[in-house]
């Protein structure tokens, strides 16, 4: 046990700690955007599980809309990427259809596809991670977990997105094979929630933002947006995300994500 | 022993009375018309070049027990106004299943399925078909059975007790496709004294390694594929009859998965009183990217001509191509030997979030003299169907 007294040391050096570092840091762009993207991850991970209710609408540059509606189970594991099952509601003709995702920290994901027409499971080439998820704007990098190590990172400015004050930080990933040459995000300087990310293509021009809309914060701990909508500036293309039902913690576990068990996934 | 098919739905009947609510379901499926046309020489009297039909797919899973348990009702109904031996009610799942931890018992009328290949599904043995002209080629009659998982680390071990043999239908223009003599399937003959009564059995495994999916399964009862007899009718016309082998076949599957090539292999050997014989269907398939994959296999069968499919030396070459409105699918077999070609092209639309419109063309190239006991008699079939989700 820590005695009280103790405790109240550790505070204060503590207090001290953290004060010290960030006025020298400051100076060090590079430290300084790891650390925001650190407290940005760190403030988003321990959830273990999520189960939401997806709405995809992808609009073309004439403005022609298609919609699908899938649900969304997602858990964390420990030492490998997240087990993801993606079951479609709509359209109708799709419906039943799921899509079960294997993560890895390196190398290509395993993915699995259930095709009730058929009563049939199919091992399928796993996107690469630079491809568009399901025609989207959405490469599926983009959705991905963003695991600090997939970045490097720089802090660019003190900013504001929609009036709310932000945090601006560049960050290229590490991978060769991802489509892009750098992001830039903005996170909000309290709570360090992705307000917008800006995408630069291989040839370093802006090639999509994503812009994150209606945070809502669940299990008192993680906050997770409405609406997001990916603009594509180069095609004039556009996909939003809306997310309901968002469940924390339901209790899902690695049995829940077996290929054999995709015919039966609610 | 038709009894055998029967108790099976009356159980699951029963059961569901006594589920207890509230519960989580609802009825998803769909009604389809469907209508087709056969250009080509006509052959037989009385037959039509055309056909028609109006189906119901409806599926619903009841589950409680904190989804531990389920019921799943999948009827499907298909009403021919012209051709009453078309016309069929039949469950694809009429089934209960429970899970606890490890293991999975399923009982009841259900559909699986086997299997890597695209081109022809050399391991999928354990329900019976009805050949049609559309799709896959054709759809599968629920299976009465009972079915044990246990999953492990180093995979998943299947048992099937298959209770109940269905004998395969030859109705419509498909079920006469590949042989000018008609299929008297009623007066079938089976090898087993118990006729559809056999206890057939399977066990199956599978796993998954890395970029690597394996399976090994091994079947042992009535087979699925009858054999044809030369017979006669009662009017003392010719017809083939059907005959019902007992078999054992060991198959095994095989994918390997890495970055976008897809290399698929399935091959089965199959020991008879009548002997042996091997089939195998593999390739590769090559993606592009999630909406757009092209595939070359090859198809065999060390029958040869006896064989009771035409697929027996072929090659196989196939696109599919994803849209958001829609897909377009496109395969053609070409024979080695004879040089006999078969081409199936399908594009599905959807008109609404409810309503999907798929155009259908088969054609078929050669000389059926060259292999006269498969060749398709029609040249071309063109198929339109529109579904109604509901």
């Amino acid at each position: 046990m820590v005695s009280p007294l103790r405790s109240r040391w550790w505070t204060v050096l503590a207090i001290v700690g953290t004060c010290v570092p960030l006025t020298v840091v400051a100076q060090d762009p590079e430290v300084r955007g790891l650390e925001i993207a650190a407290e940005a991850d760190r403030r988003d991970s321990g959830y273990r599980d999520i189960t939401a209710e997806l709405t995809m609408t992808l609009r073309s540059r004439n403005g022609r809309e298609h919609t699908r509606v899938m649900r969304i189970k997602t858990l964390e594991v420990e030492g490998d990427g997240n087990r993801t099952i993606l079951v479609f509601d709509q359209p109708r003709d799709l419906e039943g259809t799921a899509l079960l995702t294997l993560g890895h920290p390196t190398g290509a994901d395993d993915q699995w596809l259930y095709l009730p027409a058929l009563r049939r499971v199919k091992r399928i080439a796993s996107g690469n991670q630079a491809s568009s998820f399901m025609g989207s704007e959405f490469a599926y990098e983009d959705i991905g977990s963003q695991e600090l190590g997939k970045y490097t990172y720089r802090f660019l400015q003190n900013d504001s997105v929609a009036g709310r004050s932000a945090l601006a930080v560049e960050r290229i990933p590490t991978d060769p094979k991802s489509g892009y040459a750098r992001q830039v995000v903005w996170f909000d300087s309290e709570e360090y929630r992705v307000l917008k990310i800006d995408y630069y293509d291989r040839s370093n021009a802006l090639l999509k933002s994503l812009e994150l809309r209606g945070y809502r914060r669940y299990a008192e701990a993680y906050w997770r947006p409405d609406e997001m909508r990916m603009v594509n500036h180069q095609t004039g293309k556009s996909t939003t995300l809306r997310w309901r039902d968002y469940r924390f913690g339901v209790g899902l576990r690695e049995g829940d994500f077996d290929r054999n068990r995709l015919s039966r996934v609610r | 022993m038709k009894h055998a098919l029967l108790w099976l739905p009356l159980l699951v009947t029963t059961t569901l009375g006594r589920v207890p609510v509230p519960l989580e379901a609802q009825w998803r499926g769909a009604v389809v018309v469907e209508g087709r046309a056969f250009s080509g020489a006509a052959h037989g009297v009385g037959v039509s070049r055309y056909e028609t039909a109006v189906a119901f797919r409806l599926e619903r899973t009841v589950d409680w027990d904190r989804g531990r348990q389920f019921l799943t009702v999948a009827p499907f109904f298909r009403w021919d106004p012209v051709d009453p031996n078309r016309t069929r009610l039949d469950f694809r799942d009429l089934s209960w299943q429970g899970r606890w931890r490890d293991w999975e018992l399923a009982v009841g009328m259900r559909e699986l399925f086997w299997g890597v290949a695209e081109s022809r599904h050399v391991i999928d043995v354990l329900n019976q078909r009805e050949v049609v002209a559309g799709a896959e080629g054709y759809v599968k009659l629920g299976q009465p059975m009972v079915h044990l998982t246990w999953t492990r680390r180093w995979g998943v071990v299947e048992a099937f007790l298959l209770t109940g043999f269905r004998t395969r239908p030859f109705a419509g223009q498909a079920g006469r496709l590949w042989s000018p003599l008609p299929v008297d399937a009623d007066d079938a003959t089976f090898e087993s004294a118990a006729e559809t009564g056999h206890l057939d059995a399977a066990v199956r495994w599978t796993h998954t390694v890395g970029a690597w999916d394996i399976g090994l399964a091994h079947f042992r009862g009535t087979s699925r594929e009858p054999r044809f007899v030369l017979g006669g009718n009662g009017l003392g016309q010719a017809v083939w009859v059907p005959h019902y082998d007992l078999i054992r076949r060991t198959s095994v599957d095989l994918q390997l998965t890495t970055g976008r090539w897809l290399w698929k292999l399935e091959g089965a050997r199959q020991t008879a009183a009548a002997g042996r014989h091997s089939a195998l269907a593999g390739g590769v398939e090559y993606a592009f990217a999630d909406y757009l994959s092209v595939l070359a296999e090859y198809v065999y069968d060390s029958r040869g001509d006896r064989a009771t499919t035409s697929l027996q030396d072929d090659v196989y070459l196939g696109a599919r191509l994803l849209t958001q409105d829609g897909a377009i699918s496109a395969g053609g077999y070409i024979d080695r030997k004879t040089g006999n070609r078969f081409l199936n092209i399908q594009a599905t639309r959807r008109l609404t979030d409810a309503f999907t419109a798929t155009l259908e063309v088969w054609v078929f190239g050669g000389a059926s003299g060259r292999e006269p006991r498969h060749a398709p008699r029609r040249d071309t079939t063109l198929g339109l169907r529109v579904s109604r989700f509901l």
